[in-house]
């Protein structure tokens, strides 16, 4: 050792690693001996340590950041060097200790902006739902939930869903409102998937229920009693209405469950924005339903305010989860918006909610009402093979496109039939079971809640965006449509006429940007740039003495940053709700102890020490126990009202069945 | 009628079930009709009052009216074609005091299933 420089350099090394050396745990148990640590590491732009990197970079460069040693010495723990991330940021690693504890002793350094596990970002298998998957061998249709996976030669529209959920598997604290005929909530795909919804079918005369099919107009039970016309009804009460003779179509059901069927579950089939929640919104019933109805339960669905409605008609609460998404998958034939619609889809829009629209299913004429109001985001229907649907509408309404399903055959099993949740009965309900090549469904109504439970993806992973974001992402994050591979002889469509326009090829001016891409939407989509605070309840429906569980667990960080740190707050108990010991952590409990109503607020904290606030208001209330003589909603078909002749024919045969006396 | 021998109060039994199944669904109208919204510039006591005033300004007789909100009402006005409908609710409406506005309320249905030809 005759170079005094290199004597100098190695006596300093050897005294800079005493420290470490000494605080590096000994040898401990198997386990200790197999921890290990990876952290992403960003130092404060005014600390000594970048201080002294911006000194010693040369100029132009960015300062280098290698901070392993430094930081081994304070921490009293031996770490080494990764990449460079970012500015400022770097990977260490480190032996003996785990990710979770270096993040800790790391937060704890004043020269640390944060600190944050490296976690193994993998790509999401397929979800396990058996009807998701392509190569059926026990059902039809073979290919499974085409449109969601991954496009493909034989399935050019093919939404991409499955990259989308790599990014997002959809949190439960954002709400798509399923605006249809109700929903059958005991449904396999959908138990524990819906939030507290409500009825707006409102009576169609006074004392007359034909249209609600549940014996009653407005009320709190959502679900489907089925929506079944005969030719009786035809001829009389909806004689002018366009109704045909038909079956129940379960059709809330079926739009509900690709939105939100319970995913990777092994049960039954996939939904689009996995683990998002529906809100039913009952506003169709037999022959679909009147405006004043739909108008009252988007209003409703949105969490704005409507006139509480009179005793005859029930009286809607105030809705405590509104939906951040609205999916109407229904239409009248107007080809102008009416006012009613405008009104109404404008105040929605404003409170951020997207209002997502089919098409129609008119042969390829122009799109009508609501689909043709401004602020929607209206859906046409494309083959597996991205040319317009024969039956789905257009024009330069439609925003985007998406899958509709279609059997490429004319008889026998349909090849590519949107597979949805639905039910068997023909009139009331019976057993819950599944669209397949047999009983298909197709149809406009079906393209929109792909693109409803893809804005609810987006959602999940930026809160922020506006109703116009959401509508402009997806439309800016469409694939272009195919030129190719359609039926032989199919033209290119056309601006819409009174000639019906069977398939043709798809132009940005009559179906839409593009083809629903729900990984490039969600990409597009981003993240916050200030945290947002997300709050999911569950159970929705929260009984007196009970416990619940708030999650905040799928709140967003600014700028691509996580969540810190939880505080959760009971502001207002209501006399009623307690909660639990630990208020610090991604969830909490709360227990009821009456009915009333309380309010948690949770506060998050991200990386960059920025903090958004949430509020959520609770109601507890028993359920509402069925009335001797009321109708039973929801467990079959309807029936009238108990009037005043059968209340006098039961008094008569009451009375003659008593027995009497000889005299 | 209702006496002994049991079997003589039968009709005591089936008429009313009778009438009541005839009459528990409200039987459409004949006539060819609007359904239509009002909103009224106030409150009215019950919604066969906003029906009379209705059908005096109309012209034309007025049926099924709900109220299904405070100021709104939910009717259907027997006209003779859509012209009549027309100038029937343009009458309404021509008297402020009573109402605000009036909209002609359409069925909103789901979109029909699509023929097997065009699902190709």
């Amino acid at each position: 050792m005759k170079h005094p420089l290199l004597r100098k350099v190695l006596v300093l090394c050897a005294a800079l690693s005493l420290p470490v050396l000494a605080a590096a745990p000994a040898a401990g148990p198997a386990v200790s001996a197999a921890k290990s640590a990876r952290v992403i590491v960003k130092f404060k732009s005014d600390g000594p340590l970048m201080r002294e990197s911006a000194l010693s970079a040369r100029a132009g460069e960015l300062a280098r950041v290698q901070h392993a040693s430094r930081l081994s010495q304070r921490l009293g723990v031996a770490m080494r060097d990764g990449h460079a991330v970012a500015p400022r940021t770097q990977v260490v690693f480190a032996q003996g200790l785990s990710s979770a504890e270096l993040v800790a002793k790391l937060q704890a350094d004043p020269d640390v902006e944060y600190a944050e596990v490296d976690v193994r970002v993998k790509r999401s298998a397929a979800p396990n739902d058996p009807r998701y998957a392509g190569s059926q061998t026990t059902i039809t249709p073979a290919v499974g939930q085409w449109y969601l996976r991954t496009p493909a030669s034989g399935a050019v529209s093919s939404v991409n869903a499955e990259q989308a959920w790599d990014l997002t598997v959809g949190s439960p604290a954002i709400v798509v409102a399923v605006i249809d005929t109700g929903v059958r909530g005991d449904h396999p795909d959908l138990v524990g998937k819906l939030m507290p919804g409500y009825d707006f079918v409102s009576q169609d005369a006074p004392n007359d229920f034909t249209s609600a099919n549940d014996g009653d107009g407005r009320d709190a039970d959502p679900s489907d009693p089925g929506d079944w016309v005969t030719q009786a009804e035809v001829d009389g009460i909806f004689a002018g209405a366009g109704c045909i003779v038909e079956d129940s179509s379960w059709h809330g059901t079926q739009t509900a469950s690709l939105v939100a069927a319970s995913t990777n579950d092994a049960v039954g089939m996939a939904g689009t924005g996995r683990n998002v929640r529906v809100l039913p919104v009952r506003a169709l019933g037999k022959c679909g339903g009147l405006l004043s109805d739909v108008v009252a339960a988007m209003y409703w669905a949105a969490g704005l305010a409507i006139p509480s409605s009179p005793s005859d008609l029930g009286t809607a609460p105030s809705n405590p989860y509104p939906a951040k998404v609205l999916n109407l998958s229904l239409g009248s034939s107007s080809i102008t918006c009416s006012p009613t619609y405008q009104t109404a889809i404008n105040a929605i829009v404003a409170t951020g909610a997207s209002v997502v629209v089919a098409a129609g299913n008119n042969a390829g004429l122009a799109v009508s009402q609501p689909a043709n109001c401004t602020g929607v985001i209206a859906v046409g229907g494309l083959r597996h093979v991205g040319t317009k649907s024969g039956f789905s509408d257009l024009g330069p309404q439609v925003s985007i496109a998406a899958p509709a399903g279609n059997c490429v055959n004319q008889s026998g099993t349909c090849l590519f039939p949107i597979l949805a949740a639905t039910n068997t009965g023909a009139t009331g309900p019976a057993t819950n079971t599944y669209s397949d090549g047999s009983n298909p469904s197709f149809g406009t109504s079906f393209s929109a809640p792909l693109v409803s439970g893809t804005a609810a993806l987006m959602l999940s992973r930026n809160p922020a965006l506006t109703s116009a974001q959401v509508k402009s992402t997806i439309m800016a994050s469409a694939r272009t449509f195919p030129t190719t591979g359609g039926t032989a002889g199919a033209p290119t469509c056309q601006p819409p006429g009174s000639t019906p326009q069977d398939e043709c090829y798809c132009t940005t001016t009559t179906c839409g940007a593009g083809m629903l891409d729900a990984a490039a939407a969600v990409t597009a989509a981003g993240t916050p740039s200030q945290p947002r605070a997300l709050i999911f309840a569950a159970p929705a429906a929260v009984l007196p003495n009970t416990t619940i569980t708030v999650d905040g667990s799928t709140s967003v960080g600014g700028s691509g940053t996580a969540i810190n740190d939880y505080l959760w707050t009971l502001t207002n108990s209501g006399g009623i709700a307690t909660l639990g010991a630990t208020t610090n952590a991604s969830t909490a409990t709360i227990s009821t102890t009456g009915e009333g109503t309380f309010t948690i607020q949770l506060r998050v904290r991200d990386t960059n020490n920025v903090f958004d606030t949430r509020q959520m208001t609770v109601a507890v209330a028993t359920p509402l126990v069925q009335q001797p003589g009321t109708p039973t909603n929801g467990s079959g078909g309807g029936g009238g009202s108990l009037s005043w002749p059968w209340l006098l024919a039961l008094l008569i045969a009451l009375a003659m069945l008593r027995p009497r006396r000889a005299l | 009628m209702c006496v002994e021998p049991w079997h003589r109060g039968i009709p005591c039994i089936a008429l009313p079930l009778l009438v009541a199944c005839a009459g528990a669904k409200t039987p459409p109208p004949s006539e060819p009709y609007q359904r239509v919204l009002v909103y009224t510039a106030h409150e009215w006591p019950g919604p066969s009052e906003v029906a009379d005033r209705t059908a005096r300004l109309a012209g034309v007789p007025v049926r099924d009216a709900v109220q299904i909100a405070p100021h709104r009402y939910r009717m259907s006005l027997l006209c003779a074609d859509a012209d009549a409908c027309r100038a029937a609710m343009n009458r309404i409406t021509a008297d402020r005091t009573f109402a605000l506005g009036i909209d002609a309320e359409g069925r909103v249905q789901i979109p029909a299933k699509p023929s097997r030809d065009a699902a190709r």
